[in-house]
């Protein structure tokens, strides 16, 4: 073959490649799109930040402290935990379902070209693109709207920023610390990310000015932690919401297999074959602390699996690159493609998010919550599940409720009563009659449904699929 | 190998404690003891279930674990016991010792094998008890020894499993792991070379091999309706492995974390370059996704990964690195004898002073059962946790809703033992239906506070753990007319 017919060919393979690779983004895209749209809302966060939202916007002012919705911690400090990202939340379900649906869109369409841009940096496009699959396969279960990928975006955003480290780094790290801790517990990441990075860096001998810029990174994001409206409370309070403790997993579900089944099924272990099969390359302390670290979160807690898959994806992209070098000039794909890409599948998503319905059935549980906090009269209430007693907190209603969703203000000893409640081991019926909680929202079928039935002086008086809800001396 | 008979030795004090300290009056141990005897007495393996349970009578079984169904009733007391639970502590460092041994031959420095010892050690800690799937981990180190060995002596890997298979139903991983080793090794070899057919004839064989028990093809059959059996969903040895489990968090986890960072590549010795080793990487990823889905499988990975790790530890970090040895001298080999028995020495002087200071373990539901034997009548028995009621077979007048045996008893069985547990709707008229008169419950659990709200019940024996309930005369009548 001549040497023109051979350069012809080779431009005929590129042109090929780059709409075989326009292809693949654009399917990715409209995935994450779809998925995105499908995926149900985050109830517990959605019930919960419409009502501190609601209150914030109100009042003007930001409560630090649980108030008289809590029947029996009120004034317990909560350091303002996840304020911003309330205000945000509820003023875009507000806005409608076209909207929250958009933003949930382009929240995780953000979030995965990241992940796709940090892992083809460093294993090619090839790669890049399989490491994006992989933490899309880890994320399954948490798209919906107030899911779990907010944190996926705002660890890939940081350790997009990281990647680079110098002034703008350490900047830009301190800055989106300040508002992610603002906006969720999960800024508490912020610095831990940064010190894993920074530790990797100091084990592995970097040259003096990274290790210096990782540290400032480092201490800049630990400063964050103070820069909320709970000032010096913020990092105990939200360390005591993200905390591993196995007993409260009877209250508020975290293990993997209950929280995201099918990411846990799937992406976790997929991540763990791939590193089976290629290992980690190039062999940095930093990469096998960040697999530890993230590794350990997800096992710990299911709602990380996402930020598993967004930090672990990209290193095993460029181990698999190590292993098996292709020829990337024929596949680089221009940034421009993609881009053009994402806008054509943000325009789709506009359009497909407007078919989504405007108005949400209320979810099981949260219903008959909400419809409680119609009533005229106010209830004292406790919940099988504590985030459903957030809904009743809706509407300006004077229903109290035992303990709510925010499990981390709450003191021990209510931990531990919710516990047995949850159980009917101990002292529960004690509680109920200690709090004189006149209505109690129980799981359909399950022991406490059964009981309350059983006992004198109890009715059921609403039921749901999920959910009975009894009260007391109703006729 | 030489600090890791340290390690193992220090796990000998705890295995050989936890052997002998364990529950006499296990529940599984109960059954096991039951069939052993029947099988000593009338020299056949049973097929069905008798007539001491009321809800699945003539039920076929497959009692896979009849073997050491034997063991345990010979070894149901006295001596007999220590023996017997000490077999039990030896099998599990035996799986340690040979999986070191492998580790070993592939090529791992003694530093290596004695950390990822010391991770396996721990990940056999939870599971590890006078159980039947004990014995089956020395099995499995075999069998994985016998695959890797490019020889004649892979074949051995035949008998393992047959063997393997009159002891536990796990045996069913024998054709498996040859299978994918068989299909590895083509990949590795990039031809159906020696080793391969070796291998394919050994997946084969193995196959055959483990139908070489009383039971025949029922064995595997048996094994294989387990994977999607519903049952295992109300079985807590079968729940999903999570952080909570220490045995992971601290054995398994750092063994993960060790073959994910290192990769199953290592230096070809004949050629100095790198090869893929697909048959670590498929043994990997088959046992990598057997401890993700049930808690049981954590010792299992433990054994699996542990030759794998090690050697790619002693390739990869320059301080496990293994140093050529000069041949050894008399010292050296007077050493490789004089540690490990100075080893075992110390840790049976520990475990024998550890169990002379462990307090008996607490008792099963040997109180409620025992007044249940002194109340007149026949009784059909419910019994919340069903290995209590293991205690209630062989007894004469009472016959169980359910018990440790598990497997045997049908969904609809099992669906029933579930709704009254949980209180379901219909609990009553399951109760009622089923016949049952007798329920023994623990203490204040939401059964137990259900039946206190119900009429027909009244409480015949009680202490601080258990409640023994047993339906009133007119409760019975009025659960006929229920039912």
């Amino acid at each position: 073959m001549s040497s023109a017919a051979l350069r012809a060919q080779s431009a005929s393979d590129a042109a090929l490649s780059h709409l075989a690779f326009k292809i693949v983004h654009t399917a990715v895209a409209l995935g994450v799109v779809s998925a995105v749209i499908f995926a149900p809302a985050n109830e517990a966060t959605l019930a919960l930040d419409h009502f501190d939202g609601a209150r914030i916007l109100a009042g003007h002012g930001i409560a630090t402290t649980l108030g008289m919705e809590s029947l029996s911690a009120a004034g317990s400090p909560t350091a303002a935990v996840g304020w911003l990202g309330a205000v945000v939340t509820d003023a875009l379900a507000s806005a409608g379902a076209t909207l929250s649906t958009f933003f949930a869109a382009l929240a995780a369409l953000v979030t995965f070209a990241l992940v796709e841009r940090r892992a083809r940096r460093v294993g090619g496009a090839i790669f890049g693109l399989a490491a994006t699959g992989l933490a899309l396969l880890c994320a399954i279960g948490s798209f919906g709207f107030a899911g779990g990928i907010v944190t996926a975006l705002f660890a890939v955003t940081l350790a997009e920023i990281l990647d680079r480290p110098g002034t703008a780094a350490a900047v830009g790290a301190t800055l989106l610390a300040v508002l992610w801790c603002n906006v969720a517990p999960q800024g508490i990441f912020a610095p831990a990310i940064s010190l894993v990075l920074a530790l990797g860096a100091r084990f592995e001998a970097r040259s003096e000015d990274e290790q210096r810029w990782r540290w400032i990174a480092f201490a800049g994001t630990a400063l964050a932690l103070f820069a909320t409206p709970g000032f010096l409370a913020f990092p105990g309070i939200a360390l005591e919401d993200l905390r591993l403790d196995r007993g409260l997993q009877d209250i508020v579900p975290f293990n993997p297999i209950e929280v995201a089944p099918l990411a846990y099924r799937l992406g976790f272990p997929l991540a763990f074959f791939a590193a089976f099969a290629v290992g980690v390359r190039p062999r940095r302390v930093g990469d096998v602390l960040l697999l530890l670290a993230a590794g350990l979160l997800a096992l710990a807690n299911g709602t990380y699996l996402p930020v598993f898959g967004v930090l672990v994806a990209p290193l095993l992209g460029a181990s698999a690159a190590a292993e098996f070098p292709l020829p990337e000039s024929k596949l680089a794909t221009p940034r421009g493609d993609v881009l053009v890409a994402i806008a054509g599948v943000l325009a789709a998503a506009i359009l497909v998010a407007t078919l989504v319905p405007r108005e949400r059935p209320a979810a099981p549980g949260y219903g008959l919550a909400a419809a409680l906090a119609l009533d005229a009269k106010p209830h004292r209430l406790m919940c099988m599940n504590v985030d459903w007693c957030d809904a009743a907190f809706a509407n300006d209603s004077a229903t109290r409720a035992f303990m709510d969703g925010r499990v981390g203000a709450y003191p021990q000893s209510v931990r531990d009563a919710q516990v047995a409640f949850v159980h009917l081991h101990g002292p529960w019926r004690r509680t109920l009659a200690t709090y004189r909680i006149d209505a109690v929202l129980a799981r359909k079928n399950r022991g406490l449904s059964m009981l309350m039935a059983l006992t004198p002086g109890w009715k059921a008086v609403a039921s749901d699929d999920l959910a009975v809800l009894y009260e007391r001396g109703a006729r | 190998m030489k600090y890791a008979w340290l390690v193992i030795g220090v796990l000998a004090a705890r295995f050989v404690t936890t052997a002998i300290t364990y529950p006499p009056g296990d529940g599984d141990l109960f059954w096991q003891r039951a069939l052993g005897a029947s099988i000593l007495r009338t020299h056949v393996v049973p097929r069905a279930l008798g007539a001491d349970t009321f809800t699945a009578q003539n039920a076929p079984w497959v009692p896979q674990e009849w073997l050491f169904g034997i063991a345990a009733y010979l070894g149901r007391s006295g001596l007999g016991w220590d023996i017997f639970a000490g077999a039990c502590a030896v099998a599990a460092l035996g799986a340690l010792a040979i999986a070191s041994y492998h580790a070993e031959r592939r090529g791992a420095s003694a530093r290596a094998i004695a950390l990822c010892v010391a991770f396996a050690g721990y990940a056999l800690f939870e599971s590890f008890g006078v159980r039947a799937q004990v014995t089956a981990w020395p099995m499995l180190a075999l069998l994985l020894l016998c695959l890797d060995i490019d020889g004649p002596w892979c074949y051995a890997a035949i008998a393992v499993a047959a063997i393997w298979s009159n002891w536990h139903a796990s045996a069913m991983l024998a054709p498996i792991l040859g299978g994918i080793y068989a299909v590895g090794s083509g990949l590795d070899e990039r031809a159906f070379g020696s080793r391969t057919r070796r291998l394919t004839i050994v997946a084969v064989a193995s196959a055959a091999a483990i139908c070489a028990n009383p039971f025949g093809w029922d064995l595997p059959r048996y094994a294989i309706g387990l994977f999607n059996n519903p049952i295992k969903s109300y079985i807590n040895e079968w729940s999903v492995t999570n952080v909570g489990d220490t045995s992971f968090l601290l054995g398994v986890f750092p063994l993960m974390l060790l073959a994910a960072f290192f990769g199953v590549r290592r230096t070809s010795p004949a050629s100095g370059e790198e090869d893929y080793r697909w048959r670590d990487l498929f043994a990997l990823c088959v046992f990598g996704f057997l401890v993700l889905t049930a808690a049981r499988n954590i010792g299992v990975f433990a054994i699996a990964a542990l030759p794998i790790v090690a050697p790619a530890l002693s390739r990869r970090v320059a301080w496990f690195a293994r140093v050529p040895e000069p041949p050894p001298t008399a010292n050296d080999k007077l050493a490789g004898v004089a540690i490990p028995a100075f080893t075992f020495a110390v840790a049976v002087t520990v475990a024998v002073r550890l169990i002379a200071a462990t307090p008996p373990a607490t008792e099963l539901a040997n109180a409620p059962m025992a007044a249940l034997a002194r109340i007149p009548g026949d009784h059909n028995v419910y019994c919340s946790d069903f290995a209590w009621c293991s205690l209630a077979l062989g007894t004469p007048h009472e016959r169980v809703f359910l018990d440790g045996r598990a497997d045997p008893y049908p969904r609809d069985v099992w669906e029933d033992w579930v709704t009254i547990l949980r209180l379901d709707p219909s609990w009553q008229a399951i109760l009622a239906r089923r016949g049952v008169d007798t329920m023994v419950l623990k203490r204040d659990e939401p059964l137990d506070q259900a039946l206190a709200l119900v009429p027909g019940w009244r409480v015949a024996f009680s202490n601080t753990h258990y409640r023994l309930w047993l339906r009133t005369s007119w409760g019975a009548r009025e659960a006929r007319t229920r039912s």
